[in-house]
């Protein structure tokens, strides 16, 4: 075999290996938001409990840390916050993102 | 009947969903069968998380009501500050959004070495998995004198519907300056701080309607969930309204005379003009009779999968199950519910695992703009569950923080009651 | 605040020489005098600082209590049963409220 074609051939393996790494953070994310539901409506819809529905990636990593960090304002957001470790809250963001698309 | 895909159910309805998780086992082979037993929290939780995320698993959802009456909230109906509709929850999203076949019809008995329930009607259903949910049952001659007729004059209002209905009615009729007593029952039971959240509301409603009623509390225990804060809530809200006397005081509640409406303890006798009975609690009839139980008269469980340490195949969730550090809260049903249905998912369709997240959250009223709220996070350490972190409302908290917190409560109801029958 | 409700179970009857079992309560929430109010003022102190238990105007049982004690004050004692008579139960508030009880216990 040429060094070229061995070469296609590895490629194509880490794109497999990838793309079944990301159904996995996908799939992670899927059943960590199953959490969020119990409190936010996935739909966008409900009242007085804010929306997670469309903030995007980044500001609900942030919101997930900052609530992480500190019992203030909300004890219920950092039970939850205190819970996930930096892999789950980056996956759970990613999904909530994704379902405001 | 059809099983809709994400993608259709999406462009059906313009909303985001819960997405269906990869099922890489389940390719091209028959589909596996689920079928649950009862359509209360956890139940519903499991069919619907079932359902939507392994869509390769057809999910059969048996449940004889035609709709089910939350428990949580129904302190608020009794207190006239919320309509009974309200609490009334129906399966036609479970069966026609989720694909679910819902069965109204009670079951009769568990077969697991064949797999199969048999129905009351009759009817055989085949399963590859069997999810029962059967919540509580009250125990046998727990108090003297406590049967179905008494039941019929002193409510225990602790399965929501037409209890619930009764115990409101009495207490309308109920004359200025009665006395309401509730028993409330020893630990394990169902929702903790619900028999002091209910005493609160009540007191509440006597406050504008009956104010020179009374309440008496006459409990199977030394002590209970939230007492500091029910305790500093009543001295703010209902002076003089409510007293609470320990099992320590009355030697515990032994009988109950439903004909002069009164409850005897051990120590004295007192004469009830509504008396509201919360007697002691057990996992439902049908896991006691399918062997789901053990001498406690609660269902051991595997910490992770849910699946039942007694009966291989059957998985229970729920208040029925011995939780450790879980309470019996809808709350804890519902995340328990997640767990186990991943768990199946896992199991039945090879889509992965992940370590499952367990919660417990719940809103309590002191009064209609007064409510605290406790998070608690649980996970299994050396095969039970524990509660690793755990948050609860201050006493000394303002009234704005409080106020928030009963605002915030009525987007809870919303949103979890969306998540569980939505 | 609240008018608190004292309680006591006692038999009405007992055998002369007999040791029986009191058991008291009283419902009241022991403001311990250090907690603030949600305007940062101090909630002044209200304790039921006294009780006394009499049998024929004896003492025979009596407790001071102080800020630590928890809300609803219960407690369970023995006495033997010497005469007829009566038994009396006072509650001593700070402030100088009193409440009290009496009970009647027949002894042959």
């Amino acid at each position: 075999m040429r060094p070229v074609a061995r070469s296609a051939i590895a490629a194509g393996l880490v794109l497999l290996v990838s793309q079944s790494g990301a159904a996995e953070e996908a799939d992670q994310g899927a059943q960590l938001a199953s959490t969020c539901a119990s409190c936010h409506r996935l739909d966008g819809g409900g009242t007085i409990i804010p929306s997670i529905i469309g903030l995007g990636e980044e500001r609900l990593t942030n919101a997930l840390l900052a609530y992480r960090a500190s019992q203030s304002p909300n004890h219920i957001m950092h039970a939850i916050a205190l819970s996930l470790n930096d892999e789950e809250i980056a996956s759970v963001a990613r999904y909530v993102a994704a379902q405001g698309k | 009947m059809k099983s809709w895909t994400r993608r259709e159910f999406g462009r059906l309805t313009g909303a985001a969903l819960l997405t269906a998780l990869n099922q890489p086992k389940a390719r091209g082979q028959a589909k596996a069968r689920v079928v649950v037993i009862g359509g209360g929290i956890g139940g519903a939780t499991v069919a619907k998380y079932l359902a939507a995320t392994a869509t390769a698993i057809e999910v059969t959802l048996v449940e004889p009501r035609q709709s089910y009456a939350t428990c949580f909230f129904s302190n608020l109906y009794l207190a006239g500050l919320r309509p009974f509709e309200s609490l009334s929850h129906g399966y036609e999203a479970l069966a026609k959004q989720y694909g679910i076949t819902v069965i109204h019809e009670s079951a009769a008995a568990i077969h697991p070495a064949v797999k199969t329930v048999a129905l009351n009607n009759g009817s055989k259903l085949s399963y590859d998995r069997l999810v029962v949910a059967p919540g509580i049952a009250f125990r046998d001659r727990a108090l003297n004198g406590y049967d179905e007729a008494a039941m019929e004059i002193m409510p225990h209002a602790w399965n929501a519907g037409q209890q619930t209905r009764l115990l409101r009615q009495q207490l309308e009729s109920m004359e200025d300056g009665g006395l309401f007593v509730l028993v409330a029952p020893p630990n394990p039971f169902r929702c903790p701080p619900a028999p002091y959240e209910r005493a609160s509301l009540v007191a509440s409603y006597f406050q504008r309607r009956k104010p020179k009623a009374k309440i008496l509390i006459l409990d199977a225990k030394d002590s209970f969930n939230a007492q500091d804060l029910f305790q500093d809530a009543w001295n703010r809200h209902y002076p003089g309204m409510i007293e609470w006397l320990p099992a320590q005081f009355t030697g515990g509640v032994t009988a109950i005379d439903a004909k002069t409406r009164s409850v005897i303890t051990e120590g004295a006798t007192f004469k009830a003009a509504v008396a509201n009975v919360i007697p002691a609690q057990m996992a439902g009839r049908l896991a006691q009779q399918a062997g789901l139980a053990n001498q406690s008269g609660w269902c051991p469980v595997d910490p992770v999968t849910f699946e039942s340490a007694l009966q291989p195949g059957v998985h229970l969730v729920g208040d029925a199950i011995i939780g450790w550090d879980m309470p019996k809260s809808a709350f804890c049903a519902n995340s328990q519910a997640k767990a186990c249905a991943f768990a199946i998912a896992a199991d039945l369709t090879g889509s992965a695992r992940f370590p499952a997240h367990l919660f417990n959250t719940c809103y309590t009223y002191l009064a209609p703009d007064d409510a605290f709220s406790n998070a608690i996070s649980f996970k299994p350490v050396d095969g039970k569950l524990k509660s690793v972190i755990s948050f609860i409302s201050k006493v000394e908290e303002s009234s704005e923080v409080r106020r928030q917190a009963a605002r915030a409560a009525e987007g809870w109801y919303d949103a979890f009651t969306h998540d569980v029958f939505g | 605040m609240t008018t608190p409700t004292p309680r006591v179970i006692v038999p009405s009857a007992a055998a002369k020489g007999e040791i029986f079992q009191v058991k008291t309560i009283i419902s009241h929430e022991m403001e311990t005098g250090l907690r603030h109010d949600d305007q940062g003022n101090v909630i002044p102190r209200k304790i039921i600082n006294k009780f006394v238990c009499r049998y024929n105007e004896t003492v025979v049982f009596s407790v001071d209590l102080h800020e630590a004690i928890s809300a609803n004050p219960f407690f369970e004692f023995s006495l033997r049963a010497t005469e007829s008579g009566r038994l009396d139960f006072v509650w001593e508030e700070d402030g100088g409220a009193v409440f009290a009880l009496s009970h009647q216990l027949t002894v042959d």
